[in-house]
């Protein structure tokens, strides 16, 4: 599920950048100066363990087929909501840095969708109450929390990928790919996460964060704690994608598109009430380009019977032009790596 | 291929090529991730159908790769996969985006190809990009540009330690399914009565290890914080990172 | 003062309320000696040796380290005195290279950089290991592993050493690259070992431990001569005093 940077544009990046740092900061100050020796060191480790654990192939049976865990729910019940938001914020930067798994502009939407849905929202409100049943209720509430932290995730790069306009994937059928899919992954996970919970539980409940003593940090995460944080988040996307909007060009014809595209393939009166929004979505992404757009369109040998809007900024001249220039760049660079700075 | 040794040799390249000794090593850690960060923004910025520009700017990192000196058959796979991948979302732009576009005189293309190519090169510069900043700075060195730019202590501390210990853990992870594979008929894939215990115990001996480096810790006056080196900013920074900037504007302007 | 750089006295500590582990127990170390400390496992060994540093606590009775009282309160200041060498010498090292594990200690206490730079590279020279400077821990051999962490310990300029089975998992050129260092090094080292030849060569005096009581104190050889006790204690000769058994003889000349 990791977003690369690609499929974004900066302003998404840049305001899931912004909101997770916010998350990030919040999550930092949460956790209490008096346990931060203890913590700093097993927070580290548990960050590695779920990083080697998701290499591990669990075979599903009956399938053929294998599974992995995403772990940002089994970060979230052993090290708590802040500090396994942390450490998955850790994971995630370390996979983008040395394997190129999510891009680094996408690291605040791969973290808002791999740590904030499970740290903040499935944890306390799914979780929680059901970890103070029976074992059997435990497990319940860790396949149920994981499935739906995961559903959430996947509904967040639907919402992602459509705003940022880079590919050609219609709301409706996206999003009736992505959910199904993500359940079915979501279910895997969880079940393998319920798996670990339990064996520890009978083993060593006190690795488990609810259960450490003097757990004050999971008294404190009530779901009004939880809506404060997605108020500030909310709050924090608004500003910046805002200001995002005024200084970058957002590539509205993407959007546009997916919405023609989506319009174009219904025909039935449903849709023509979609219709309606549509154009006004239009109109209101239309506007907004004509006053954000900031790099002029090019228009290289335009003739009167093309079929689409014009400005796509491409001709092979254009392409050549590029390719000549990188490779003599490129063979500049060979020419001074020999030097010695 | 095993999933494990290829991890940890990933991340071993990586280190090695970054811990030469090489002028691109020694700029500024600050400048090398904020012209990376500048770099993505200004690439991802670019219009789905601008081949022409996205091709140009990948003189960043492309000569960023050929004055590093470093072997391509080294970076290649690094670079082809995760450029693929990064672009599964798109794949299907051909399909839905149909339409012909004219790029010169009798020439048309269709715009779901076109908008797929230049995702695709896109894809390609951003993961080199990324890739560059990795092989050219020690993992130290960029937790020092993140400390700078803010990110909390906790967190750069975080990221120092877990990338530490991966090397350990996966080691560990390696041998733990190397001896359940042997008392399985050579399976690999953990069967569902294992899943528990097998990731139990390798938690249960993360755990111990953590406990362990605690104590390391807390023997050499660990008080919370991990104090790093200083880097002085030195007159070749600035003329690095005026260089690309121009550069940039250039690129961006005129292009 | 006490002449004593270490001094326990009537040290009693237990795990399990229904099973004491030291019970009175007495040792003390002067300045410049190397203990080695031999006993069978569980014998309290490493145990001891936490107690020193203070990784275990609740103990009663007393425990000084150059003159300063082990306890909560005056923690920081006796671990700037002792130095623990783990028996795996990977949990010491968790920095990303040799140069930041080595400048680790000296860096939490407050030196500058110059400084810090200059006790990495006295540190790394002091035990040979120089080459080792910008080196990742996980592309060390166990020996290089081993010395590197003995570095760390070295760069905090401690007055004692404690060293939990340090030739453990070496190789013999490793081992014997050790021994000659743990020689070489004058500070008061405190090392508690299987390997009974390594104790024959370096210590001063040899402890022998059981069940948490010292049963045997003395210099070495004379120690590794009291078959009787050895054998109560589930431990050997060191080989170079056992008998050849193709030619009968004592292997160094006996």
């Amino acid at each position: 599920m990791h977003m690369s940077d690609a499929l974004i544009t900066p302003a998404v990046g840049g305001t899931f950048l912004a909101a997770s740092a916010y998350v990030i900061n919040y999550s930092a100050k949460k956790i209490e100066s008096n346990v931060i020796e203890k913590r700093v060191p097993y927070m580290a480790v548990i960050s590695a363990f779920v990083f080697a654990a998701q290499m591990i192939n669990f075979a599903i049976p009956g399938t053929g087929s294998s599974g992995h865990i995403g772990g940002g729910m089994l970060l979230a019940i052993l090290l708590g909501p802040q500090a396994g938001f942390l450490s998955m914020a850790t994971v995630l930067l370390i996979q983008a840095l040395f394997f190129a798994d999510g891009g680094l502009l996408a690291f605040g939407c791969n973290l808002i969708n791999m740590g904030l849905f499970t740290c903040y929202v499935a944890y306390p409100l799914i979780y929680k109450p059901f970890s103070r049943g029976s074992k059997k209720w435990l497990l319940v509430g860790t396949v149920l929390a994981t499935v739906i932290g995961l559903q959430l995730g996947a509904f967040s790069v639907v919402i992602q990928t459509i705003i940022s306009g880079k590919t050609a994937l219609p709301f409706k059928e996206f999003t009736l790919f992505m959910q199904p899919i993500h359940l079915a992954i979501g279910l895997v996970e969880g079940f393998i996460t319920a798996a670990i919970v339990g064996f520890l539980y009978e083993r060593r409940e006190d690795l488990l964060f609810d259960f450490f003593k003097n757990n004050s940090m999971s008294r404190q995460l009530s779901p009004r704690k939880t809506s404060i944080i997605v108020q500030g988040i909310l709050v924090i996307t608004l500003i910046v994608g805002g200001l995002f909007s005024q200084f970058v060009s957002s590539d509205p014809d993407g959007l546009e598109w997916s919405l023609e595209k989506a319009v174009a393939q219904a025909e039935t009166s449903e849709m023509e009430e979609s219709v309606t929004v549509t154009s006004t979505i239009e109109m209101t992404m239309a506007n907004l380009q004509s006053k954000t757009a900031v790099m002029p369109d090019y228009d290289f040998n335009q003739s009167d019977d093309t079929n689409i809007s014009s400005n796509i900024g491409t001709s092979v001249s254009g392409v050549i032009g590029s390719l000549l220039v990188l490779s003599i760049v490129t063979v500049f660079g060979i020419v001074i790596r020999k030097i010695r700075f | 291929m095993n999933t494990f040794v290829n991890k940890l040799l990933n991340i071993c390249q990586l280190e090695e090529a970054a811990r030469r000794d090489h002028w691109l090593n020694r700029i500024h850690p600050l400048v090398k991730l904020m012209l990376t960060i500048i770099y993505i923004v200004l690439l991802t910025s670019v219009e789905q159908y601008n081949l022409q520009r996205v091709l140009i700017l990948g003189i960043y990192p492309v000569l960023l790769l050929v004055i590093s000196d470093l072997p391509l058959k080294m970076l290649l796979p690094k670079l082809i996969v995760p450029s693929l991948l990064g672009i599964s979302l798109g794949l299907l732009n051909p399909l839905l985006d149909p339409r012909q576009l004219h790029i010169a005189e009798g020439i048309y293309i269709s715009a779901g190809w076109l908008s797929l190519t230049t995702l695709f090169v896109k894809s390609i510069w951003l993961v080199l990009s990324a890739l560059m900043l990795v092989v050219t700075t020690p993992i130290e060195d960029i937790v020092f540009a993140l400390e700078r730019l803010k990110v909390p202590k906790i967190m750069c501390v975080q990221v120092l330690l877990t990338f530490r210990y991966i090397t350990i853990l996966v080691t560990e992870t390696e041998r733990i399914i190397l001896a359940y594979s042997m008392r399985s008929g050579g399976k690999r894939s953990i069967d569902l009565k294992a899943w528990g215990p097998l990731i139990g115990q390798l938690f249960l001996s993360a755990s111990k290890k953590s406990v362990m480096l605690y104590e390391a810790m807390k023997l050499r006056g660990f008080d919370g914080q991990i104090r790093s080196k200083e880097y002085k900013v030195k007159v070749i920074d600035g003329i690095y990172m005026c260089s690309w900037i121009v550069i940039f504007k250039l690129l961006v302007g005129v292009w | 003062m006490s002449q004593y750089v270490i001094d326990i006295r009537d040290l009693c500590f237990e795990y399990d309320k229904n099973d004491p582990l030291f019970n009175r127990l007495n040792m003390a170390v002067k300045p410049g000696q190397t203990i080695g400390i031999v006993g069978s496992n569980g014998a309290g060994k490493s145990t001891l040796l936490k107690l020193m540093v203070g990784l275990e606590s609740g103990q009663s009775g007393s425990i000084m380290v150059s003159n300063i009282e082990v306890a909560p309160k005056t923690i920081q200041t006796v671990r700037q005195k002792i130095g623990f060498a783990f028996q795996n010498a990977e949990s010491q090292l968790f920095m990303t290279t040799v140069y930041e594990d080595v400048a680790f200690g000296p860096r939490n206490q407050g030196l500058d950089e110059e400084e810090v730079d200059r006790i990495v590279k006295e540190s790394l020279a002091k035990v040979d290991a120089g080459y080792l400077i910008d080196r990742p821990p996980y592309k060390l051999s166990g020996g290089e592993k081993r010395v590197a962490a003995l570095a760390t310990v070295l760069s905090m300029k401690p007055d004692v050493i404690v060293l939990d089975e340090p030739t453990t998992g070496l190789d013999p050129r490793a081992r014997r690259q050790l021994i000659k260092l743990l020689n070489d090094l004058p500070q008061t080292k405190v090392i508690t070992t299987h390997d009974m030849d390594m104790a024959l060569e370096i210590c001063d005096e040899v402890v022998v431990m059981h069940r948490g009581e010292i049963v045997g104190r003395g210099k070495p050889r004379e120690i590794f001569t009291q078959l009787e006790l050895l054998d109560s204690c589930r431990l050997e000769q060191p080989l170079s005093m056992q008998a050849c058994p193709v030619c009968n003889r004592l292997a160094n000349g006996g």
